[in-house]
């Protein structure tokens, strides 16, 4: 997803740029006033976790391999501010470093990554968290859901940023990117919840992001910290289930086409030059008014009906997974100063150097 | 702990005494930054500029001494994303420009001028760094960017990052080999959690470190600063460097958009 | 608790106008959760002492170690060089007492040697001159000179505890505190260890499983089991004393033969 030099062009490496080293200094400035505490080496150690994880290729089915991304690992135990420079010193460092994504680029990179991914996941997983019971599969399942999204958002964003610069159609390159993305980020969701439930069932106080009581994530003695029960497994993997169905039907179906040379089709289609001038299909679709680049307006209308209905069905999911919640009992509320077993080393609260 | 030699990332710096590699980091940051934006700027039209580049990438290669092979081979990076450009390219439907058939699939002269583009602007941008990471030693580096005023977090996080990734990845290797051993093949998307686990291992083991690489910090009398020292100062090589390399590149850019 | 005998260093002032190093009376910590690890700790280690804090795992060694720079702190009484343990004294305490850990890994962080021997000088606040002679004087001192300007993740084990050493050395701290110095060292490299730490004019506290190098370094002993001070006196007396060690989980490696202290005294006068 690294994208390389002169795969952007100098107006849109600007853009980016400018927007993110914006956001990056807001965090360079917010994150410098907790220097004195442990932040430095926790985020040191958080990005050399990330970069050798973004070392690891999965494959996907097809030849294809993905990669770790990291983003909402970072921001669920570092928050968004900290997390989004931890990704921004991996993605330097791998640029100068291991000509991995342009050194032009680097603002698009940065922006997709360290400041796309981690902001709109962070609001996605908050948003989640606040929505979803609040117990461990809850939260557990918030920050599955922001992984996978995040990783799908950065790859949308990436190929836009590609489409606009002329360097790719949009129109073919969005739905095959986003649906290949979609596939890796299953397996980014999976394997980043799976860390993260690592680390709250042997050190929650890490976790910045967690703020529910402790007794959620003590486990009974005999059971692995990282399984989900077996209710909210079966939840979880039918909300994955539903929601990579009605994405694809969002992003792949407008584009998708009966006859065998279907993509052929699409590109020959006129409609990319004449889009301003038809009218649109349905009448009531708000995408008449704007268009994505690329895009004729019967293709947005789909996808706006798409996206209707995943909400439709999500928002069911979600009443659902309320109601099963309320089966659980309610731990009684601690306050957010109890830590469990710090291993020897870790400075003591009452000294008020934490 | 088995040295950095072994690491194949992280652009393992050739030893040498050439000139290249004992030029000041500052300048080769800024000469090799500065000679990509000019590059990735310049119309892709004129593709003799893009030879010049080229030249003159290959004449510092020359002048660092590094085995051209060991260069092309680590450029192989980019194949994969010039790939996937000329893939989307009969798709592309740009007006005028005219275009002719490949089996079926009609390419256009517009469309290779944007493979053009990509492709040598993603080559040269990663020869270039390259060099420029073969040739400087990762503390240099890092203390280039510091004396180039470089936020401190960043400098103190790339820091302890670079020292833990060697760890990390050591570590990494070694739960490879175990799972190897064991006769683990990652076939499957689905054999994650078993990824999921070592993953886990690895971090925690690192955030453990971390807060007693904290401890130790702050038993040497860390109280939230610290100076990072470098050497060296800015010599006259390094400003002939910097001013041949961009002079020399910007003058082929500004005639190429004549 | 019975003070020991102290040793006066000559040309020196006489020890009893000297604050001790160490006094600790009644110290006290748990961890936030409630495990209570040290339970009333009282001991004395006077300047110019050599102290060996030998225990089973888990009696709370190394969370005592981490009070006297004030990293953790408990309740109780507890003065460091006679100053009490308090947020304006702790910068003052952690230049003049130095700690070093177990894992090198831990204390090597910056992206070269000479870095990481530099940083505590440098956060002393000196300037460049006066910290490249303390981090010279430090790399020689502990046999290390010319590696400058290696990564620490060049170096094998053994030459990395001599550099986390040298990172302590540097700030040429009054009070040395070791946790494990000799733990996974191959013979040559303790050898080499043992002599650098025999030669330091510092008082040392040295918490370690190995007794040998504690017979060697150490003139005092303090047992501590279960969070308390359960055995202080001269080596000799801790070590001989088997009844005592096997209460405690401790015994001496099969065929060391302590020399008798006689001879030991002898020995140190060559």
């Amino acid at each position: 997803m690294h994208i390389p030099d002169g795969f952007v062009d100098v107006p849109t490496a600007v853009a980016t740029g400018a927007v993110s080293l914006g956001v990056v200094a807001c965090a360079v400035r917010k994150t410098s006033k907790n220097l004195g505490e442990r932040t430095i080496p926790l985020l040191g150690a958080t990005a050399a976790f990330i970069f050798a994880a973004q070392m690891l290729n999965f494959p996907v089915a097809g030849g294809t391999s993905g990669h770790f991304l990291g983003a909402i690992l970072a921001v669920a135990l570092l928050g968004p501010w900290a997390a989004s420079i931890v990704m921004t010193v991996v993605l330097v460092v791998q640029a100068l470093g291991m000509a991995d994504g342009g050194v032009t680029a680097i603002g698009a990179n940065v922006f997709n990554m360290g400041v796309l991914a981690v902001f709109a996941g962070f609001g996605l997983f908050y948003l989640l968290k606040k929505v979803l019971p609040r117990t461990r599969s809850g939260y557990l399942i918030s920050f599955a859901v922001a992984s996978w999204v995040s990783v799908i958002l950065a790859s949308a964003a990436a190929s836009l940023e590609l489409a606009i610069s002329g360097t790719v159609p949009l129109s073919v390159a969005l739905p095959a990117m986003v649906s290949v993305h979609m596939i890796i980020g299953l397996g980014e969701a999976v394997i980043a919840t799976a860390l993260v439930a690592a680390v709250l069932a042997a050190r929650p106080d890490l976790v910045k992001s967690f703020d529910l009581p402790l007794e959620t994530v003590r486990r009974a003695p005999g059971q692995l910290g990282m399984r989900l029960s077996g209710r909210a497994r079966f939840w979880s993997f039918v909300v994955g289930a539903l929601v990579v169905a009605l994405a694809l039907a969002v992003f792949v179906s407008p584009f998708a086409s009966g006859s065998p040379d279907g993509l052929e089709r699409v590109a020959a289609d006129k409609g990319f030059e004449t889009a301003a001038t038809e009218q649109p299909v349905w009448r009531f679709s708000p995408l008449g008014d704007y268009q994505l680049p690329g895009l004729g307006n019967e293709k947005g209308a789909t996808a706006v009906a798409g996206l209707v209905g995943t909400v439709v069905l999500f928002a069911l999911v979600v009443l659902v997974g309320r109601v099963l919640g309320r089966r659980r009992v309610a731990a009684a509320p601690q306050t957010a100063g109890a830590r469990p077993i710090p291993p020897p080393g870790r400075p003591s609260d009452r000294s008020g150097t934490s | 702990m088995a040295c950095a030699g072994t690491a194949p990332f992280l652009t393992e710096t050739r030893t040498g005494g050439s000139l290249v590699h004992r030029l000041d980091a500052r300048a080769k940051i800024l000469g090799f930054i500065g000679f990509t934006v000019v590059v990735v700027t310049t119309p892709a039209r004129a593709v003799w500029a893009f030879v010049l580049y080229a030249v003159v990438l290959a004449f510092l290669i020359g002048l660092a001494r590094l085995p051209l092979m060991y260069v092309l081979k680590r450029a192989l990076v980019v194949v994969p994303f010039v790939l996937v450009v000329a893939i989307f390219l009969p798709f592309f439907h740009k007006a005028g420009a005219g275009g002719y058939s490949l089996g079926g699939m009609r390419v256009s002269g517009e469309g290779l001028l944007v493979l053009w583009n990509a492709g040598a602007k993603a080559v040269l941008g990663v020869l270039s760094m390259i060099v420029l990471g073969s040739t400087t030693t990762f503390p240099d580096m890092v203390s280039g960017f510091e004396r180039l005023r470089a936020p401190k977090v960043f400098i103190l996080i790339v820091s302890f990052m670079y020292r833990y990734s060697f760890v990390f990845v050591e570590e990494l290797r070694r739960m490879q080999r175990a799972m190897a051993s064991r006769n683990y093949r990652a076939r499957w998307l689905w054999n994650v959690p078993t990824l999921g686990h070592m993953l886990s291992a690895l971090f925690l083991r690192s955030y453990g470190r971390g807060e007693r690489v904290y401890v130790a910090m702050l038993s040497r009398g860390y109280e939230g600063t610290v100076r990072v020292l470098g050497g060296g100062r800015f010599g006259a090589a390094d400003v002939a460097f910097l001013f041949v390399l961009l002079g020399a590149v910007v003058v082929i850019r500004v005639v190429s958009s004549l | 608790m019975a003070r020991r005998p102290y040793t006066v260093i000559e040309g020196g002032p006489l020890l009893s106008e000297r604050p001790p190093a160490v006094e600790a009376a009644g110290l006290r910590f748990s961890y936030p959760d409630g495990t209570e690890v040290l339970r009333g700790v009282d001991f004395v280690v006077e300047q110019g002492e050599s102290v060996a804090i030998i225990g089973p795992n888990g009696a709370g060694k190394s969370t005592l170690l981490l009070h006297l720079n004030g990293i953790l702190r408990g309740t109780g009484d507890l003065r460091i060089l006679g100053l009490p343990l308090e947020a304006k004294n702790l910068r003052e305490i952690r230049r003049r007492v130095g700690v070093v850990f177990q894992d090198p890994e831990d204390q090597l962080f910056l992206t070269s040697v000479a870095q990481d021997v530099a940083f505590g000088p440098a956060n002393m606040g000196l300037d460049r001159d006066e910290i490249e002679t303390r981090v010279r004087e430090a790399l020689a001192a502990v046999g290390m000179q010319g590696f400058e300007d290696r990564p620490a993740h060049h170096l094998s084990f053994g030459q990395k505890k001599r550099v986390a050493t040298a990172t302590v050395l540097a700030m040429r701290p009054e009070v040395l505190v070791l946790d494990e110095p000799s733990s996974n060292l191959d013979p040559k490299a303790r050898r080499h260890l043992i002599d650098i730490l025999q030669d330091l004019p510092v008082t040392k506290i040295i918490v370690t499983h190995d007794l040998p190098v504690a017979y060697e370094l150490c003139e005092s002993a303090l047992i501590l089991s279960e969070g308390r001070i359960v055995a202080d006196g001269p080596i000799e007396a801790i070590l001989l004393d088997d009844m005592l060690l096997a209460a405690h989980n401790l015994e001496l490696p099969y065929g060391f033969a302590p020399p008798s202290s006689l001879a030991r005294k002898r020995a140190r006068r060559l």
